[in-house]
Parts: structure tokens; C-alpha cells; sequence
């Protein structure tokens, strides 16, 4: 009796020092949530000794952020692996462990190079790409066709006129999109701003914004509401539910937003339900086409233990796996950060539209890497939006924008 | 003309009272109205149905009464612990010449002067330094630090006032300084320890700058904290009756404390006023 | 009664002790901050800049935005507080049946914490079911449907008002205070000259409750250059209500792990010192030329 007490004890002792305990962060909301939990315990199948705790986020972005900043700044150990919005790179990059030399070991090729651009901080990899999205272009294929168009419009031009005559005839808006005043407005502007060939700052960090295709490309939008006047002046409101509910209703020929109205307009009580295309968003005249992109990533705390770190990186590995990845599409409707899923024919079955994204994505773009990120979204938001509201000229408010950015980027 | 001027100043005087009282009773209204209620374009003024259930919310939803909590606990030992310094310091400018003591009188009023956002950075750099961010410690010294002016001053004026012949009485017998204030003066100055520790409680329980900076977790928050961040479900909503039911619930023992000592206060307000 | 002062000097230490500590050196230590640029986050070293921080100020949009924004919220608020503060003090100062219940009243707005009055208020200005926001439409104020804490210009006037709302009421109680001190006999004898009330109030009244006044301005002028709390909770110093305790706080503790911009916080909060102190000093001269 006594031998088997003491090898058990012993056998114990031996599990209970291999094993880890990991902490990550997560959303809380319903499948989100639901999806991970199955995944932790398909991990846990693979690697017994490791065991990880889910940590609930708020739901907003601003409170985890606000969250996060709170535990680095008091170089807190836990959480070791954190869920982060493709914005934060730049901002928690000191507080994360490099990864850079890990590139093969995650199989960093085979990602969508916008994601892979948006952990990228100073030549350095902060972060795996965990799940993706990007703008793209709604459009009622049923009026396009009625009105003798094949296909949905390459250029902004060509949706300008489109949009013209389609909605005078029906009497319906032409485009929306998102103007209110917040994060959102960014994310539109940006793909005005790249698609004219404009940018906010250079690979060197240096503020480019105070340029002629900047004031073209905010002009272009400011024309949309007061010139060709196929958007609605209360655009100026607008965040992306309501945008998605006025071409729910069948109010409007063109919409800009992200994959996740896809499923809600063709939901059975969608006045558009199998009306809807999707297209990438028009070239500009620069002959150049851009989407904002979103979406989260996984990042490992600097100030775990090395063996935290080290399960940390296989559970990362794991659910940013293909198999995972294509699981995730399929169970929450969260679209893959890699190139292959896309292809993949379960994925094609269940989720068909989202096979269709992938030349979006192709073409995503994160939003400027700098460590106050938020300060500058919200310089470009007072003045993208006072331009919107004819509150002063495009000229005038992209040379606020680069006024104050200089000052704050110094 | 009697009428009418009679009439023009009760008008006055109702309108002074409504102008203060008005915000307290809507916030207590606005509490008891079920959310439909409230949320509607013409508010009404007496609810037409009545709930409780904000009130429940309040404290089950969140951790408010542990932020009421860290409230009594910074507030209290502040006041505690100000009042103990600051009588010792205002019996002494009080009743003993010394070298210096104009000096000592400009260096501890000055500091009421000080804005304190202009120390805040400074203190927060200390604080992390020493480990005292979120902490209640990290709270308590600068609050004892920002009322020590308020109590000196006050308490000084109240213990010159005092007759001298009890104390000399009691110097002539043998006591220590420490035991003449300790047995004698501070006994007889209770109504000026009583104004000032309101005073001094009152002024921590509201302050805010500091205490949003330097505790920064939900569950350590004071109370004008965790009302000016309330949160609702999505980022955009705020259940606006739950803060109203919290609003009530925090301001009501204020304003009754403050109902009851109100000649007191005003007397210790005054004093800082009038003597300029 | 003579008492040696070496037991003074015992007393008076806990005091110095704690506001050297905890007033003093920190108030240094930004000075001396302020010559340099630091910041919290990892790899950024702390260097000496000289006087770089203070030239930027004027640079700074943000910055002279907000001391526009301050003098402006000064300037009204104490102006409005004190005439209406006078009003209300000599009302109060009648006699009257329920006299009590009002000075009572008075109180109440004092009482309740900035941080809570500012969200009772907030819900009242609330765009859509604010009681304030539906009866500035029907005076004619403001067109309906305008977001009244979201418009510049409006935001400020409420935020304006909430302090005046606060404030009235306790510049009041003190010039009050001020009043009752006046001895009836003075009044006594001028009705016996002929004097009527104007003649009394602006003979009699006014010249002896303006040292009373005076120092209430002292204070309140300086708590509204310093305001922070009904702004951050009403607006967050958004549409243009960012005053200098709004932004300072902004630039220190927001920037504090994303940039070097402590050093230049410090300056800001150096600026809002001098500020503050030239203003006080200002008011206690005048104040001593008067009493003189």
C-alpha cells in the first residue's frame, strides 16, 4: 500500500509540475464564446498538461481596451494570451512577446498579407492573426439587372452613375454608408482616402495625409451627399446597423458595410432576401481599390512565465490551425485569416458567401500602426465628419488633419 | 403695489426652492419610473406607475455597494486621520507663539490653493513608485494632504476662541500640551471637530479627479466614480433608471447628514468667508 | 501664558510632514518634469528638452482651444453666480415664514457630489428624454431635435449652467453671511434720514458685503479656472467644452503608455499652476488694497 501511495504521489507531483495553467482573454458574447469552448477542449485533447482559463471581456472594444492598458501598465502575469483588436498593435506592442522569430513555427505565409501588416509593429511581429473582416460593397443585383447592368460597378465613377439612375427611377436612396462621428467613419474614409492613392502617414511614420488626392478623395465623398446627392444627408449619423437597416429595407441600390450584414439581409423576414450582391469596393481613379480592415488577433502578455509563453504559442498555433480556422467559419461565421480556407469545399457549402470574400480581403489594409491610434482616429473623425456637415472644405479639414497629426505624431 | 410686490418675491422664493430641490426630486422620480416610462419624449412629472426594481438592479447588477464601501473606508480614515494631524497643528498656531508659525500658516493654507490637476501627474508618478495605485492608501494620503488646510484653519479658529483660563488652569497643574488638547480642548471643541470632520468627509466622499486616476479597477472605484462611469449592457446604453436609483441612494444620507449639521456647516463655511 | 515653542514645532510636524510629501515635492517634481520629455511606455528613454515643452504649447491647437474654453467658462459662470448669488442672498436675508426650509434648500446643491449632480444633469440634458432638453424647446432656446450636450456652443451653455445651478446657491449662503453681520442700526438710521432701499442697498448694503464678496470671488474664480468634473462627466471635453484640467488630464494619463508626452503634461499643468497663482495673487492684493 505504501509503495502505491508514493508512486502515486510521486506520478502527481510529476503531472501536476508539467502541467500549465494559461489564462485568455474572449469575447463573452453567446456563440463567440460557445465556439471557443469547444475548440479549448479539442485542445485539451492534444495537450493534456495544458490547461486555459477563459477570462470574459466586456463587450465594447473601448472598456477591454481601457482593460488591457490597466493590466500592462501594472505589469500584471495574467492574462497570458489576449484577444486584440487589429488597432492595438501598434499601442501594446512593447507589452508583447515578439514573435517575429516564430514566423515559419505559425505558418505566417499562408495569411492574408493585411492581416500579417497588422501585426507587424517596427519590423517586428507582435501578434498571430486570428479572425478577419473588411468593407465591402453591397448592391441590389435584381435593380442592377433590371436597369441592363451586368455586373456591379469597377470604379466609384461608374457607381456614381449607377446609383444616379437607378434611384431616380425607383425612388430610392442611391448609397449609404457609415458617416457618424466614431470609429467607424475612419475605416469608410480610409478606403476613399487609399483608393484615390492618398495615405495618412509613410512606412517611416511620417504624416503623408496633406495631399491633393486626400482633399479629392474627401471631396469625393462630401459630392456623394451634396453633388450627385445619391446619399442621404443624414448619413452624417449613420454607424453600420443603420446603414444595413435602410437597405434591409429596400431603401437604397448601394451599400457600403462589413461581412456580417450578409446574413442578416438574406434572414427570412429581409424584404432583400436573394436580392444582394457583394462586389470588392470600386477602383478610384488612381486605378487602386481598398478595404479597411478589422478583425482580432492573438497576442502573448511579455510578463508571463516562460512556460506560460511556451503553451501559449502551441494554443495560438492551434486555433489559428486551418482545421480551426475553417471550424470557426463554419460554427461562428468569423471569416479565416488564411488564404487556403477560403478554397476549402466544407466551407464553400456552409458558408458560400463567404468563399466569394476572399478577393475582399485580398485587398484589406489595416488602418495607421501608431501607439495612439485612438488620438489620431479621432482627429480624422472631428474633421472627415465637420467636412460631411459643410462645417468647413475638404482642403480646410485635411489640412487640420495634417496640422494636428503633426503635432501629435511628433 | 404691496401685493404685487409681495407676489413677485414669494414667486422668488419658490422659484430659489424649486432651483435647488428640482434635479434631487427628478433624479428620485426618474428612479421609480419603470423604463417605459422614462423613456419617453414628454416626461411626466408624477410617475404614473411606480417601481422599485432600479433599486434592486443597483446593487445586484453591479458592485455598487462595494463602491459605496471604498467610499466609507477612504472618506473615513481621511477624515480621521485629518482631523488628528490638523487639531495638533491648529491647537499649536492657536495658543503657542514660535519662530515661523506666519510661515508654517501660508505654507498650509497655500496648499488649498494648489489646482490639483497640477499635481496630479507628480503624484501618480509617487504613487506607481510605491505601489500605491489601487490602493486605498494611494487615495487617503493625498486626501489627507488636500483637507489638512481646511482643518487647520477651521479648528484654529475655534480653539482661539475658546477660553484661555481652562487651559492655563490645567498648564498650572502640571499637564503637557498634548494632554491639555487630548482631555480638555478637544472635548470642548467638539462642535468645531464635528463641523470640520463633516466638512472634511463630505469633501472626500466627493472628490473625483483623483480618485478616477488613481484607482482604476470597477470594484475599487468610490462612489462619484463608479456613477460617472456606469455602465449599461452595450457601450451606448446607459440604464438611466439604475443611475438615478444609484444617485438617490448615494446623495440622500448626504443631504440628511448635512440637513442636521447644516448650522454647523454653514458656520464652519463661514468662517473661512467672513474672516477672510 | 507662556509656553516654550519646542512642543509647537512637535504639533506642526505630522502636517508638514504630510503636505511636503504629498503637496509640495509633487508640485517641484513637475516643475522639474517639465523640462523634459518622458513617458511611460517601455523604450522610451527620458530626455532633456529644455524649454521645448513650453514653445509647443502655443503650437498646440488643443491647448490654446482649451484656455479659451476656461477663461470663457470662467468668466460667465462667476459673473452669472455672483449677480445671482447677491440676488437670492438678499432675498434670503428677509424674514419670512419658511425662511428655514429655504436656507435649507440652499444647501442641497452643495451637498450632492459634482460627479452626481453632473449625471442627474446629464440625463435631464439627454437628448431625446431630457426633461431640461424639452423645456429649453418650448421656451424657443434651441430648435427640436437638437442634441444639446452634442452641439458646440450649446454643450458649453449647459455645462455653464449646471455650475451656476451648483454654485448660486452656496456663493449665496456666504454673501448671506456676510449680510447678517451688518448691524441693524445702520439701516435704522438711514430709513430715519429719508434713504430708501435702493439708496440703502447701494449705500449701505453693497460697500459692506463687498469684502465678503470678494473673497468668495477669490475661490470661486479659481475652482472655475481648475474646473474638471461636471466637463469630463457631462461631455468628456467633447464639442468644444475641453477645458485646461480636462486636456492636462488627457495628455498625462491617456498618453501616458502610448508616448513621451508626460514632460509636456507637466508644462501644461506648470502653466495651470502659474495661472492660478497669478490669479490668486491678484485678488489677495485687491482684496488688502480694499480692506486698507
Amino acid at each position: 500500500m505504501k509503495k502505491l501511495a508514493t508512486l502515486l504521489l510521486v506520478l502527481t507531483a510529476i503531472a501536476v509540475g508539467f502541467s500549465v495553467k494559461i489564462t485568455m482573454t474572449s469575447g463573452g458574447v453567446g456563440k463567440e464564446l460557445e465556439v471557443l469552448r469547444e475548440q479549448l477542449k479539442m485542445f485539451k485533447q492534444l495537450y493534456p498538461d495544458i490547461e486555459v482559463e477563459v477570462i470574459p471581456m466586456p463587450d465594447s472594444a473601448t472598456e477591454r481596451h481601457d482593460l488591457y492598458v490597466t493590466y500592462f501598465a501594472a505589469g500584471e502575469k495574467d492574462p497570458d494570451v489576449l484577444m486584440l483588436d487589429v488597432i492595438w498593435s501598434a499601442e501594446f506592442a512593447p507589452f508583447l512577446e515578439d514573435l517575429t522569430d516564430d514566423y515559419d513555427y505559425f505558418e505566417l505565409k499562408e495569411f492574408l498579407p493585411g492581416t500579417i501588416m497588422s501585426v507587424t509593429v517596427n519590423g517586428r511581429i507582435v501578434a498571430i492573426p486570428w479572425f478577419t473582416d473588411a468593407g465591402l460593397l453591397y448592391y441590389r443585383k435584381d435593380l442592377l439587372e433590371k436597369y441592363g447592368y451586368k455586373n456591379p460597378p469597377r470604379t466609384w465613377d461608374e457607381l456614381v452613375e449607377m446609383a444616379k439612375k437607378i434611384s431616380q427611377a425607383e425612388g430610392i436612396i442611391g448609397f449609404v454608408w457609415q458617416g457618424a462621428r466614431y470609429e467607424g467613419l475612419v475605416c469608410d474614409f480610409l478606403e476613399y482616402l487609399w483608393s484615390f492613392g492618398g495615405e495618412v502617414i509613410d512606412e517611416k511614420g511620417k504624416v503623408v495625409i496633406d495631399s491633393s488626392q486626400a482633399v479629392q478623395a474627401l471631396q469625393f465623398m462630401v459630392d456623394l451627399i451634396y453633388k450627385h446627392k445619391i446619399t442621404p444627408e443624414g448619413v452624417v449619423t449613420y454607424m453600420e446597423e443603420d446603414a444595413r437597416r435602410v437597405f434591409q429595407k429596400g431603401e437604397a441600390v448601394f451599400m457600403r458595410n462589413w461581412p456580417y450584414a450578409w446574413a442578416l439581409l438574406n434572414s427570412d423576414d429581409s424584404p432583400v432576401k436573394g436580392k444582394v450582391g457583394v462586389a470588392p469596393l470600386p477602383l478610384g481613379p488612381g486605378g487602386r481599390r481598398a478595404a479597411t480592415l478589422g478583425g482580432w488577433n492573438l497576442g502573448i502578455n511579455k510578463f508571463s512565465s516562460k512556460e506560460e509563453k511556451e503553451a501559449a504559442k502551441k494554443l495560438i498555433k492551434f486555433l489559428t490551425s486551418y482545421e480551426q480556422q475553417l471550424y470557426k467559419a463554419i460554427h461562428s461565421g468569423q471569416n479565416p485569416t488564411r488564404k487556403a480556407v477560403y478554397n476549402d469545399p466544407k466551407l464553400k457549402e456552409a458558408a458560400p458567401f463567404m468563399v466569394e470574400l476572399l478577393s475582399v480581403f485580398v485587398n484589406a489594409l489595416p488602418r495607421p500602426r501608431t501607439a495612439n491610434y485612438s488620438e489620431l482616429s479621432d482627429v480624422i473623425q472631428k474633421y472627415v465628419h465637420a467636412a460631411l456637415t459643410r462645417q468647413m472644405t475638404a482642403e480646410q479639414a485635411i489640412k487640420n488633419i495634417a496640422r494636428e497629426l503633426n503635432f501629435l505624431l511628433k | 403695489m404691496n401685493v404685487v410686490r409681495k407676489t413677485l418675491f414669494y414667486g422668488l422664493v419658490i422659484l430659489i426652492f424649486v432651483w435647488c430641490v428640482f434635479p434631487l426630486y427628478w433624479a428620485f422620480v426618474s428612479s421609480i419610473k419603470p423604463d417605459r416610462d422614462l423613456f419617453e419624449k414628454n416626461p411626466t412629472f408624477i410617475p404614473r406607475r411606480i417601481t422599485f426594481e432600479n433599486y434592486v438592479k443597483v446593487f445586484k447588477e453591479r458592485p455598487f455597494h462595494v463602491n459605496i464601501k471604498n467610499s466609507i473606508i477612504v472618506a473615513g480614515v481621511t477624515t480621521i486621520l485629518s482631523l488628528a494631524v490638523g487639531s495638533l497643528s491648529a491647537y499649536s498656531i492657536a495658543r503657542i507663539k514660535f519662530r515661523g508659525k506666519k510661515i508654517v500658516m501660508s505654507l498650509i493654507l497655500s496648499v488649498s490653493m494648489f489646482p490639483q490637476i497640477s499635481i496630479l501627474g507628480s503624484i501618480f508618478l509617487i504613487l506607481r513608485a510605491l505601489k500605491l495605485i489601487n490602493t486605498y492608501t494611494g487615495l487617503i494620503l493625498p486626501y489627507t494632504a488636500m483637507n489638512i488646510p481646511l482643518t487647520v484653519w477651521v479648528l484654529q479658529n475655534f480653539f482661539r476662541e475658546l477660553p484661555k483660563e481652562i487651559e492655563e488652569a490645567a498648564f498650572i497643574d502640571g499637564a503637557s500640551k498634548f494632554r491639555t488638547l487630548w482631555s480638555i480642548v478637544l472635548p470642548m471643541s467638539a462642535p468645531g471637530l464635528v463641523a470640520t470632520g463633516l466638512l472634511t468627509f463630505i469633501a472626500s466622499w466627493n472628490e473625483f479627479l483623483f480618485a478616477l486616476t488613481f484607482m482604476q479597477r470597477p470594484n475599487l472605484y468610490t462612489v462619484p466614480v463608479a456613477i460617472a462611469l456606469f455602465k449599461g449592457a452595450s457601450q451606448y446604453e446607459i440604464p438611466w433608471g439604475q443611475l438615478m436609483a444609484a444617485a438617490v441612494i448615494v446623495t440622500m444620507p448626504l443631504v440628511i447628514l448635512v440637513l442636521i449639521f447644516q448650522n454647523r456647516i454653514i458656520a464652519g463655511l463661514s468662517a473661512g468667508a467672513v474672516k477672510g | 501664558m507662556k509656553i516654550k515653542g519646542s512642543a509647537a514645532y512637535w504639533m506642526i510636524f505630522p502636517t508638514l510632514l504630510i503636505i511636503s510629501i504629498v503637496a509640495f515635492f509633487p508640485l517641484f517634481k513637475t516643475f522639474y518634469d517639465s523640462f523634459f520629455s518622458f513617458g511611460l511606455r517601455p523604450g522610451i528613454e527620458r530626455k532633456f528638452v529644455g524649454l521645448e515643452n513650453y514653445k509647443n504649447l502655443l503650437r498646440d491647437v488643443r491647448f490654446v482651444n482649451a484656455l479659451k474654453n476656461t477663461i470663457f467658462f470662467t468668466v460667465v459662470s462667476v459673473s452669472i453666480e455672483t449677480v445671482l448669488g447677491l440676488i437670492v442672498a438678499l432675498i434670503v436675508h428677509q424674514k419670512f415664514t419658511l425662511r428655514g426650509i429655504v436656507r435649507a434648500a440652499m444647501l442641497v446643491p452643495w451637498a450632492i457630489p459634482t460627479a452626481i449632480s453632473s449625471q442627474m444633469w446629464r440625463w435631464m440634458f439627454h437628448d431625446q428624454f431630457g426633461i431640461m432638453t424639452r423645456l429649453w424647446e418650448r421656451i424657443g432656446i434651441i430648435t427640436p431635435g437638437t442634441p444639446i450636450l452634442g452641439r458646440p456652443g450649446l454643450a458649453m451653455w449647459a455645462i455653464i449652467f449646471v455650475d451656476v445651478w451648483k454654485t448660486t446657491p452656496f456663493m449665496a449662503l456666504l454673501i448671506l453671511a456676510g449680510l447678517q453681520v451688518i448691524p441693524e442700526d445702520i439701516y435704522e438710521a438711514a430709513k430715519i434720514d429719508g434713504a430708501n432701499s435702493i439708496q440703502r442697498f447701494f449705500k449701505i448694503t453693497l460697500p459692506l458685503v463687498t469684502p465678503t464678496i470678494a473673497v468668495a470671488l477669490i475661490f470661486r474664480t479659481l475652482d472655475a479656472l481648475r474646473v474638471f468634473d461636471v466637463v469630463y462627466i457631462m461631455t468628456r471635453g467633447a464639442v468644444n467644452t475641453e477645458t485646461l484640467a480636462v486636456y492636462n488630464r488627457h495628455v498625462l494619463m491617456d498618453r501616458a503608455f502610448t508616448g513621451a508626452w508626460f514632460g509636456y503634461g507637466s508644462a501644461i499643468s506648470v502653466f495651470i499652476f502659474m495661472l492660478i497663482m497669478i490669479f490668486a495673487i491678484i485678488y489677495i492684493r485687491s482684496l488688502k488694497l480694499r480692506l486698507d
